[in-house]
């Protein structure tokens, strides 16, 4: 009992020296470096290979922690680390919040509205905005400045930091790695010749040897990672919107075709292709033998990694554009139809689910026992275990 | 008829018991039907129809809910509410719905209205299209959410949407083929070169036009840059305040830029064509070229070839002959549509005419609650019979057996199925001849008498809205197959001696005229391409002789320059005989029928009686200041239920200037206004205080504190006519501050009214017909008996029109009150007496006249910036000569005006107005000095 109380006194103090290390509202400003946790979600997907799998898991049935209103819509998943959240917005926000209570710490406006997710990287997040002129931006979280900008062109994904390299697709069908530090280009790759170029919409991901995305021209790219040279490119039969993930050295997407594609990343040979039916919007997410992924009939699709074999599917009442998030045991994922589905992930069993305000277009975040779920409507929702 | 009642009530509002005095025309939208109305709920719909047409409700939901899963893939998106989807089951059911209060016109399919996000849909005889129609509202409901979800999201102002081009044009790609009917449209536009670039699009705002252009931009736009790009040109929404921007961001290209590869892709792709086939105006003899034409029919009357024919020439649609033997012939109207009760409206392009032997002409209008089957005697050039049925609601396409003593038409029931129907003249007794789900139409009775060719879909591709020829064999009662394929063949017209049937197939991407010889045995039987027109020919007719020999002329419809022209086309026999293009039909495939797919069982949440569901139209706090009442703050809400047939009105404000007037100064009305049954009535109750200006007595500065109820009927005699009555009881306390003492009166003013109004409406006005009105009322001080007058309006107005688009109006109308405190009528201004101060000439009684030449001045005014351009269209011009006097108990002088005006119609809802004349005084002996200008908005009288 005691202890407890001391731990809770302990959080306490935590949360009030950060909170004391920011100052105001109009500005972020994190004074010293945040306690890194092995679950901290720092980029979309979790990690470089996008896989959506989280390091750790809450089992339902959870209720409402908090709720937050980001003023605007929000299209990036929320990044946490040590009790604060970052949120990227429509209307150009990048807002910080506080984990424990959903209050705003700050936000800084920025140039114009952010449909991916940034990288948080230690007191920086690069940030990508879809419209405008310098639209990559290095911003600085303990001072509330641009360490760097970039005149990369519109940018609608969600950027990849591997190392001290910093990869970013645009829509104008560029590729682009640079230095993190200082923002330059250190070589690009271009989908087409310029007139025939067309945009990228799909986030690059990496098995540390290449990068991988799709395109609106129907190609997944497999570009090597340090040289910026084309080792293959797959023809789908429809522009891909969705991130590609990497596991078991294949390349899963699905494109809007209709069709999972699985490449093998080394040789950009098709291992398997598995057809939903329906358009697929979003990326997918793996564990150790098996991929999920969502399509726009609503329904979701459990395949083998090896094989594409089909172990079982769930039907949601609407779409299903976002990832869904692999926590242990449990599957979780957001549909149109404004529910949250928590399945279980070896038979796809309904075992809960909750109704949110809006219709859930981003995939859930998990950090230590909370789940940070992004509604329509401008809201961040933390959900947390029902206390037995 | 709602309009009417808003505008009673607004008028109760303002000038309390001087009711009498409210003033308007306007057509009546008739609720000839007591509806059942019952509600289907299913997983996104809830679906309001009524209990006649249950089935049809079914099959709509199946319909519904299909459209709704493959529209949120389509749109990455879904609609978060329940969607309101109302059903008629015809169109003249569908015409009298109160949801929107204006006038549907015959070729509305249905809408989506933004206000509740209802959908109101008619059935119109054929599943298909029942079905397209539903999936094309349903992309305005997607399309509308999805915007507004974007607009939200990045925290833009929801208040602006996508042009019509790309509205339309999206709910017509996302929910149809491209058809043969876009297809004609799109070839007469390119091949005749007036295909309207992208960056021009507003100068066809609204047109059918325009709305195949966008579909085509759109088809375009998937097949060129990617199905995507169609979705993100709404994501994208945000990007740009220009939607040309827009495309810029999504395809690289503005509107200019697309212009350019567009217009040389639409070259390539259709100027090949010419190739293989003809312009009409190429291979036909013109007869009528002018406005829209449709359903020929042929017959020699007095020596004279004459065809009969239904046309649109001047905006009122009506049943034409022409001599076809006159060097330039000169179409005459027979029948006279759209002006009376009995020949309400025409089918313009469903329903053909037939021509008996001995003369009789049977034809189908809209004549009240349904469609009547009119026999016309040419011989006599009179009104021979006329037949309704009550369970039969929309009848078309009349053909006359051989012997004159039957009739075949088509028709569609209470519950939406359109078969085939047999009447016995002489009996006037009907036979059904089908009755199932499939469309049956275009019935042509054999010269033998022995079969019925018709079309339908009851085939196995119907589900795709294609229609085959079928044959009745009258003895067996069965059907058989002429025709079967994945096309559309329609209109068969017999020859006189029954040995060739001439009827239209689109079979080779074109509506043409085909011709079968009938006599061969039918597994030899072939059909032979007679036109080769590029764009379409319709409604094939033959011309024979009274000896039955034919002549081997047929009069068509052919599409060129965007109008349906009545066209022949001789050497027939030739022609068939050196066709180069023939097709014989394989009568031994599957000839399964479709089965028409509809939602019951669990798929139905619920299903029960409709009982009002109420929600806000408008709910707003204002401030506001009034000639009459002053400065007033107060708030009004005006809800309706869903299918707009009870409308409540709220009114609460305070006129006080001071926090002491506060209690004195408070005002309220409640009003109801009930449109759902034929005869309409409002009544409410209010009371108003606070201090006014008399509008006919500027000296007049009082405090009124009134309170009391009104009652008003109105009862619709048909489209064109109605008779009102009304009652107001207001018990008045009013302070007049130039008097010594207060003036207390409990009114009652009553009134009865006829109302005429069957004028056709240009640009800015009326420019044919008629209206009338007159009006009896009496208002007296039933308590303290200071007050008693009557009241006499008498308006008639008469539109001559002496071209298309020209016409001379004139007016004349008297108001006259007398008795004790008889209140004044004031006039002047630019809706009256013209060149006069506004409301300046006021008096008792009052008389007014006003001649006006309406003709069209500029039709389209562009003017271009550097940053963008703007257009005006329609702009009107008006000479004028008016005269009037006004007084009390003796008559003073007479007053005019002579001038010239313009006139400007902006986005059609308001008319902007500005004359120039002179003004005549002195009983008109005399012009004033220098010129008047006016400037005011409002539509000519």
């Amino acid at each position: 009992m005691k202890r407890s109380l001391l731990r809770a006194i302990g959080k306490v103090a935590i949360v009030v020296a950060i909170l004391a290390s920011f100052s105001g509202c109009a500005g972020i400003r994190i004074a010293r470096p945040l306690r890194a946790a092995p679950y901290d979600w720092l980029m979309y997907g979790g990690a470089t290979s996008r896989v959506n799998q989280s390091r750790s898991a809450v089992t339902p049935p959870l209720e409402e922690v908090w709720e937050y209103n980001a003023m605007g819509g929000i299209h990036g998943s929320p990044l946490v680390r040590d009790s604060v959240v970052l949120v990227v917005t429509l209307h150009g926000e990048i807002q910080a919040v506080n984990l424990t209570n959903g209050e705003r710490i700050g936000y800084m406006v920025l140039e114009s509205a952010v449909e991916g997710t940034p990288v948080w990287d230690g007191l920086y997040a690069y940030v990508a905005s879809a419209l405008g002129t310098e639209t990559l931006a290095c911003i600085g979280l303990r001072n509330a400045e641009r360490r760097w900008v970039g005149q990369y062109g519109p940018i609608e994904t969600s950027p990849l930091l591997f190392g001290e390299l910093l990869y970013v697709t645009t829509l104008n069908g560029i590729l682009y790695c640079l230095n993190k530090s200082d923002g330059t280009e250190l070589w690009r790759f271009e989908v087409g010749e310029k007139e025939k170029r067309k945009p990228i919409r799909s986030s690059p991901a990496s098995d540390g040897a290449v990068i991988v995305f799709g395109s609106d021209d129907g190609f997944i790219y497999a570009v090597e990672r340090t040289s910026g040279t084309l080792r293959w490119k797959h023809q789908t039969g429809a522009s891909v919107f969705a991130t590609p993930i990497v596991t078991r050295e294949l390349c899963i997407v699905g494109s809007l075709d209709g069709s999972v594609y699985a490449i093998q990343v080394s040789s950009g040979k098709l291992s398997w292709k598995y057809d939903t039916g329906s358009k697929i919007y979003g990326a997918a997410a793996a564990s150790d033998t098996m991929v999920y992924v969502g399509s726009a009939d609503g329904r979701l699709h459990a395949l083998r990694i090896d094989s594409g074999e089909r172990v079982w599917s769930f039907s949601a009442r609407s779409v299903i554009s976002s990832a869904p998030l692999v926590a242990g045991d449990i599957l979780y994922v957001g549909s149109l139809d404004r529910t949250l589905y928590a399945l279980r992930r070896q038979t796809g069993e309904k075992l809960w689910q909750y109704e949110a305000p809006g219709r859930i277009k981003v995939s859930p975040v998990i950090w230590g026992d909370l789940l940070l779920l992004t509604s329509e409507d401008r809201l961040l929702i933390a959900l947390r275990p029902v206390q037995q | 008829m709602r309009a009417c009642l808003k505008y009673t009530f607004l008028l109760f509002l303002l000038v309390q018991v001087a009711w009498a005095q409210f003033y308007y025309f306007g057509r009546n939208k008739v609720q000839y039907t007591e509806f059942d109305w019952k509600v289907l709920r299913t997983e996104h719909f809830d679906i309001y129809y009524y209990t006649e047409m249950k089935e049809l409700a079914q099959r709509g939901a199946y319909f519904a809910e299909e459209s709704y899963k493959h529209l949120e893939q389509k749109f990455n998106h879904n609609i978060r509410d329940r969607i309101p989807l109302i059903f008629y089951s015809s169109h003249l059911h569908f015409q009298q719905t109160n949801v929107t209060p204006g006038f549907i016109p015959e070729g509305v399919g249905g809408f989506f209205e933004f206000l509740k996000g209802r959908v109101v849909i008619p059935f119109e005889g054929s599943l298909y299209r029942f079905a397209h129609v539903i999936r094309h509202e349903l992309v305005h409901v997607f399309m509308h959410s999805k915007i507004n979800r974007v607009l939200a999201d990045h925290r833009q102002s929801q208040d602006r949407t996508p042009p019509l081009w790309f509205t339309e044009g999206l709910a017509e790609f996302w929910s149809t083929e491209w058809d043969t009917q876009a297809e004609m449209v799109m070839r007469d536009a390119v091949l005749n070169n007036y295909v309207v670039p992208l960056n021009d699009m507003e100068r066809i705002f609204g047109t059918f036009l325009m709305y195949k252009e966008g579909q085509k931009i759109l088809e375009y736009v998937a097949e060129r840059y990617g199905q995507e790009k169609i979705l993100l040109l709404m994501e994208n929404f945000w990007k740009a305040s220009s939607f040309s921007d827009v495309m810029k961001v999504t395809i690289g290209r503005t509107y200019k830029e697309f212009d350019e590869e567009w217009l040389y892709h639409l070259k390539k792709r259709y100027y090949p064509i010419m190739g293989e086939n003809d312009l009409p105006s190429g291979v036909t003899k013109n007869i009528v070229d002018i406005g829209f034409n449709a359903k020929p029919v042929f017959y020699k009357h007095n020596g004279k070839r004459q065809v009969y024919f239904i046309g649109n020439h001047t905006g009122y649609t009506n049943i034409y002959r022409v001599d076809l033997d006159q060097e330039k012939p000169e179409p005459e109207v027979l029948i006279e549509g759209e002006k009376t009760d009995e020949f309400e409206a025409f089918h313009l392009f469903q329903s053909k005419l037939d021509i008996s032997k001995d003369g009789m002409l049977a034809f189908v209008t809209k004549s009240g609650e349904t469609d009547a089957l009119h026999i016309y005697d040419i011989k006599n050039d009179q009104l021979h019979d006329t037949f309704r049925f009550r369970s039969l609601v929309v009848l078309g396409s009349p053909s006359w057996s051989p012997d004159g003593k039957r009739i075949v038409f088509s028709s569609v029931d209470l519950g939406g199925s359109n078969d085939l129907y047999i009447l016995e003249l002489s009996t006037r007794s009907l036979t059904r001849l089908t009755n199932d789900i499939y469309e049956d139409r275009d019935p042509a009775w054999s010269p033998d008498g022995k079969t019925i060719i018709f079309s339908s879909d009851r085939n196995p591709y119907g589900q795709e809205g294609y229609l085959n020829l079928f044959q009745y064999n009258l003895s067996a009662a069965n059907i058989e197959y002429l025709t079967i394929g994945k096309a559309n063949y329609l209109s068969p017209a017999w020859s006189r001696d029954g040995k060739r049937l001439a009827f239209t197939s689109d079979i080779d991407g074109a509506h043409n005229v085909w011709i079968m010889e009938m006599d061969q045995p039918k597994r030899e039987r072939t059909m032979k391409k007679l036109t080769w027109l590029s764009t379409a020919a319709f409604d094939p007719s033959w011309v024979y002789d009274p000896a039955g020999k034919e002549e081997s002329v047929l009069v068509l419809i052919a599409f060129e320059n965007f109008s349906f022209q009545l066209k022949s086309i001789a050497n027939v026999g030739a022609l068939i005989d050196t066709s180069r293009m023939s097709y014989m039909f394989r009568y031994d495939v599957g000839k399964e029928h479709w089965v028409g797919p509809k939602l019951d069982g669990p798929s139905i949440v619920a299903d029960s009686r409709y009982i009002g569901e109420y929600k806000l139209d408008i709910a707003q706090s204002q401030v506001s200041t009034d000639p009459i009442f002053g400065t007033a703050g107060g708030a009004a809400l005006a809800m309706s239920d869903v299918l707009g047939n009870d409308q409540y009105y709220f009114l609460i404000y305070n006129t006080a200037q001071a926090r002491s007037e506060f209690l004195e100064s408070f005002n309220i009305a409640i009003s109801r206004i009930s449109l759902g049954k034929r005869t309409n009535h409002a009544y409410g109750i209010f009371h108003f205080a606070g201090n006014r200006y008399d509008l006919t007595d500027p000296d007049l500065f009082y405090y009124e504190r009134a309170f009391g109820g009104y009652f008003v009927l109105s009862y619709p005699l048909s489209k064109f006519r109605r008779i009102e009555s009304g009652v107001t009881i207001s018990n008045s306390d009013k302070d007049v501050y130039v008097q010594a003492l207060p003036r207390k009166a409990l009114l009652v003013s009553s009134s009865f009214s006829f109302v005429s109004d069957n004028s056709l409406w240009g640009p800015s006005g009326p420019l044919d017909g008629n209206r009338l009105k007159l009006t009896l009322a009496y208002t007296t001080d039933v308590q303290h008996s200071n007050v008693s007058y009557y009241t006499i309006i008498a308006d008639y107005r008469h539109y001559l029109r002496l071209s298309t688009r020209s016409a001379l109006a004139s007016r004349i109308h008297v108001w006259y009150n007398d008795g004790k405190e008889a209140r004044r009528f004031f006039m002047g201004g630019s809706w009256d007496l013209r060149g006069w101060q506004r409301w300046s000439i006021r008096g008792q009684k009052l008389w007014l006249t006003s001649h006006e030449l309406r003709f069209p001045f500029i039709d389209q005014l562009g003017i271009r910036f550097p940053f963008g351009g703007i257009s005006f269209g329609s702009i009107r011009g008006a000479l004028f000569a008016d005269a009037g006097g006004a007084w009390d108990t003796k008559y003073i002088d007479t007053k005019g005006s002579v001038g010239a005006g313009v006139r400007l119609n902006l986005g059609g809802v308001l008319v902007l107005r500005y004359d120039i004349g002179k003004r005549i005084e002195k009983n008109l002996s005399r012009f004033q000095e220098g010129l008047f200008h006016q400037f005011f908005f409002g539509w000519d009288f």
